[in-house]
């Protein structure tokens, strides 16, 4: 770096980086939605309409 | 502009320049975050789901609008223009199944002002939308997948249920644009 670099601070270094910007810029989201995508899927209801009539005593199950 | 770098181009941030920095930041954090926080809290509709076959789904409706399809004074079946008319039950007592298929939706529900009900919701054969009007309330119906709605009409009237998924077209009467539900609220 030259000495013109002087005296910036890191966040302006990390704002210019270009490649770093276009890292976090798809990392961020990317792992976020992942995290969202896991949460939906492992709270999903599996359980079927059959059992739930059965739990419930309505029309006789399926 | 110097076509050379300048030997000290850098200046920091004003005062000014940093306070609206931090309230774009601060903003935008807000923003980013109210897309998962959104679905948290009382103005989203339940995601009661349950999985199912269009045989099963068919059945149980079948079953329901045996057992609650409203009577005249003869004890005769009433029906609209073809489809049942069903008193449904109150949360309490039971549930209620409205089905979507190419081109009708069945039965016409009937419920009553300010009772609340569970309504399963599926579709026998391919997407169809949901959109009930004028209240604007709009879901998709899938097949294979039962959708439970917990709701308590505040108004009576009737509204109409219409398909906002193009589910296709055979002829004038028998297609997309054809395909309009009712539900009745009472007293």
């Amino acid at each position: 770096m030259s000495d013109s670099n002087d005296g910036v601070s890191l966040g302006q270094k990390m704002m210019d980086n270009i490649f770093f910007l276009l890292a976090i810029g798809i990392a961020f989201p990317g792992i976020f939605y992942f995290a969202w995508g896991l949460l939906e899927i492992f709270l999903f209801n599996n359980k079927q309409l059959s059992d739930y009539l059965i739990q419930t005593g309505q029309f006789g199950g399926k | 502009m110097p076509l050379e770098t300048p030997e000290k181009w850098y200046k920091p941030f004003n005062r000014e320049e940093r306070i609206w920095m931090a309230i774009i930041l601060v903003w935008g954090f807000i923003m980013f975050l109210m897309m998962p926080l959104g679905h948290l809290g009382k103005q989203n509709v339940s995601s009661e789901t349950y999985k199912t076959t269009p045989d099963e789904f068919r059945k149980t409706a079948d079953k329901f609008i045996e057992k609650y399809q409203v009577r005249d004074k003869d004890g005769k079946r009433v029906f609209r223009k073809g489809i049942a008319v069903v008193e449904a039950p109150e949360k309490e007592k039971g549930d209620a199944f409205l089905v979507a298929r190419s081109w009708q939706y069945y039965p016409i529900l009937v419920l009553r002002k300010n009772k609340t009900y569970r309504i399963h919701m599926s579709s026998l054969d391919l997407q169809h939308g949901f959109s009930l009007q004028p209240q604007n309330l709009n879901f998709q119906l899938l097949p294979y997948y039962d959708f439970v709605i917990t709701m308590s009409p505040t108004e009576t009237g009737t509204s109409y249920l219409i398909c906002n998924e193009y589910c296709g077209y055979v002829s004038k009467v028998q297609a997309h644009d054809t395909m309009i539900g009712q539900i009745i609220v009472k007293e």
